[in-house]
This record gives structure tokens, sequence and C-alpha cells, in this order.
């Protein structure tokens, strides 16, 4: 069975056709589970996440507006599974917290060097799980679920400034981190 | 440009989110300012770096199982819609079918109709009463029925309970309306009995 766009995929899944969640679960499964995983750092948590988002997507079709990217919507229901699911385990902690100012940056070391360098995708791992969670999916949005500004502030519910900020800083930290390793030296 | 604005622009050129009038000012005082040049540079570094992150994919018994607890519960739901349905049919044709007795007995006993009933004031109550009750009965399996058919509908819908709570109240008060009235309807002139 093929479906072109999303909102074919949808429309079949509301009309009841078992093989049209089946598509949606192959299409996306890969760029929410990866989310999910870099935000958690745990492949059974991950899944499990991976397994609620999809469910409550599908028992919620009806509410998706087929005129927004279907990956946004589903992102949106992930970041609210995550938020919930580390709160329970770090009470206290805030993924929505409106960051302060924009610092300017310190200069620091050069990373140029990274261009160059084979960073070891554990490593670069490990420095993206080194982030606070606030900053961390930010970036993962941006960069892992290729999303611009206005989709970031969608899935996150936020004010596309306050998404900028956050981006920006978890920019900066990542680089600090890179600097401060010498990668490439 | 200051170097607090540069910092912000920065980042926008590297997500190619400035014009071109923008991006051409932010890079002219990343030229000249030392500073501004090398964390940008940095910057641009770690978004190449970024480019670079591996994704992951759910394993196909994660896959399996997650379109398996699906199925099994649109199916649990469409059972239960029809069995929900299946007990209104009954309650309905039960009901109708006390009422049909009711009114043969109340002609049978002293030919009474019911709208001689409604001029005895004892038996208004229980005529009222009588009438509510049935009603009461139909508008909670007209909600039961709702529940099973508009309740996962109306999820993600925060006046969904409330708007199925008002039209079914409401379609039980009009039942009761009719009811009242057609009884009125047919029942005899008071002319007849002279």
């Amino acid at each position: 069975m093929a479906f072109d766009t999303d909102s074919e995929i949808v429309s079949a899944c509301l009309a009841g056709r078992e093989p049209a969640f089946e598509v949606l679960l192959g299409r996306y499964q890969v760029r929410v589970f990866s989310f999910v995983l870099r935000l958690v750092g745990n492949g059974a948590d991950a899944e499990d996440l991976s397994q609620e988002v999809f469910l409550k997507a599908f028992a919620n079709l009806d509410a998706y507006d087929q005129g927004r990217p279907l990956i946004s919507w589903l992102l949106g229901i992930a970041h609210h599974s995550v938020v919930d699911f580390l709160r329970s385990r770090k009470p206290g902690l805030s993924l929505d917290e409106e960051p302060a100012a924009f610092d300017l940056p310190d200069p620091g070391p050069s990373v140029e060097r990274v261009v160059q360098a084979s960073i070891d995708q554990e490593t670069l791992g490990a420095l993206i799980g080194q982030l606070p969670e606030l900053y961390r999916e930010a970036m993962l949005l941006r960069h892992l679920e290729e999303l611009d500004y206005a989709a970031m502030a969608e899935v996150l519910g936020l004010p596309q400034g306050t998404v900028k900020i956050r981006l920006f800083r978890a920019r900066e930290m990542l680089r600090r981190k890179l600097a401060a390793l010498g990668y490439g030296a | 440009m200051d170097c607090s604005e540069a910092a912000l622009k920065s980042q926008e050129l590297l997500d190619g989110a400035l014009s071109d009038e923008a991006a051409r000012r932010v890079r002219s005082h990343l030229a000249s300012c030392g500073g501004c040049g090398r964390v940008f540079r940095g910057l641009a570094a770690a978004v190449q770096v970024l480019s670079s992150l591996p994704v992951y994919s759910l394993g196909p018994e994660a896959r399996a199982r997650i379109l398996a607890i699906w199925v099994a519960h649109r199916r649990r739901e469409t059972g239960r819609m029809w069995i929900s349905a299946a007990v209104f049919a009954l309650v309905c044709c039960s009901l109708a079918l006390a009422i049909w007795v009711l009114d043969a007995a109340l002609n049978a006993s002293d030919g009474q109709t019911v709208f001689n009933l409604l001029l005895d004031p004892e038996r208004v109550q229980i005529t009222l009463r009588l009438a509510l009750m049935r009603w009461g009965l139909i508008a909670g399996q007209w909600w039961s029925v709702a529940e099973a058919w508009l309740g996962p509908l109306a999820v993600g819908f925060k006046g969904g309970t409330l708007l199925t709570l008002i039209l079914f109240t409401g379609t039980a008060v009009v039942f009761l309306m009719i009811e009242l009235f057609s009884r009125l309807r047919s029942a005899p002139r008071l002319g007849e009995y002279q």
C-alpha cells in the first residue's frame, strides 16, 4: 500500500485501515526513537517512550492538524512524554523554564581543528549527553531532526526567541566542550 | 553592530535564517572582530560535527509490539461499542414492551386513558414519575453508548465530556416532552365523555 503524503496516511488511519498505521510507524520511528534516545540516554527507556509516543499519536490522530508537518506533531508528543519521564526521575527538573538573557560567548581556545578531526560518534554522543536536557533537546531538534525555528517552537510550545537562545546556548556549550577536549590537536 | 548582537546573529547565519543584507553585516563584523570571528569558526565547526550524529531505529520486535498493542486496543474498543449498542437496543425493546404493557393494563382495568390520568392530581405524579423513570433509563443508555462511540473521538477535546453530557441530557429532555405531548394529543377530547 503506497502513501505519498502525511495526509494520505492519516486519512487512511482515521478510516481504520490497519496497514496505514504500520506505514506511519515505519516512516517516522527512526526520527522519533533517535530523538528520544538522545534525550533519555537509555535504549530500554527510549523504546518504552517511543511506544508511548506512537500509541498516543494513533489514539489522537483526529486531533492532528493536517496542515502541519506530521513529524512536528509527533515530536511534540515525544517532547511531553520525555518531560514527564525525566521529571519522574528527577523531581524539580524543568525543560520549559525561560533561559536568562544570552551571554556573550567567551572565545576560548579555537576548535577549528575539529573539522578535520575524526571525532568518533561515541565521544560526540557522550558530549551531547552531558548537555542539560533543556539545551540538548533544542540541539537535537535542529541538528538531528533538521527542524527550522518555527517548527522547533511548535514542538516545544515556546516562542521562537526562546528557542533560538536555547539552541545558541546549546551550541556554545558544545563548542566549549569540544575545545576543552582539544579534538584534532 | 556590537559583539552582543553579532553573537546572536552569527548563529542565525549558521542556520541560514538571515536576509542577504543582515548576513552581509554579520560577516563584516566577524571579519573585523577577532574574538567574534574565532567564536563563529568554532561554532561552525561544532555544527559540522553535529551533522555526523548517527540515527537509531526501533528493533523489529519493538515495532511489531507497538502495532500489536494498537490493533488489540482498537479491537477491544470496537467490541465495546457493539456490546453497548446491543445493550442499548435490548433496553429500548424492553422499555417499549413495558410501555405497551402498562398502557394495555391501564386501558383494560378502567378504560382510562393517560389524558384522564393527567386530570387526576394523584395520578399526575405517578404518570410523571413513570415517564421520568423511562426516559431517565433511556438517557442512561444513550450515555453509555455515547461513551463507547464518541469517547475516542472526543480525546484531546477538552469540552468533549461536557458536550456529550449536554447532548444526551438534552436528548432525554426532548424525548420526555415528546412523550407528554403525544399523549396529550392522542387523548380523547373532554366533550367525548359527556
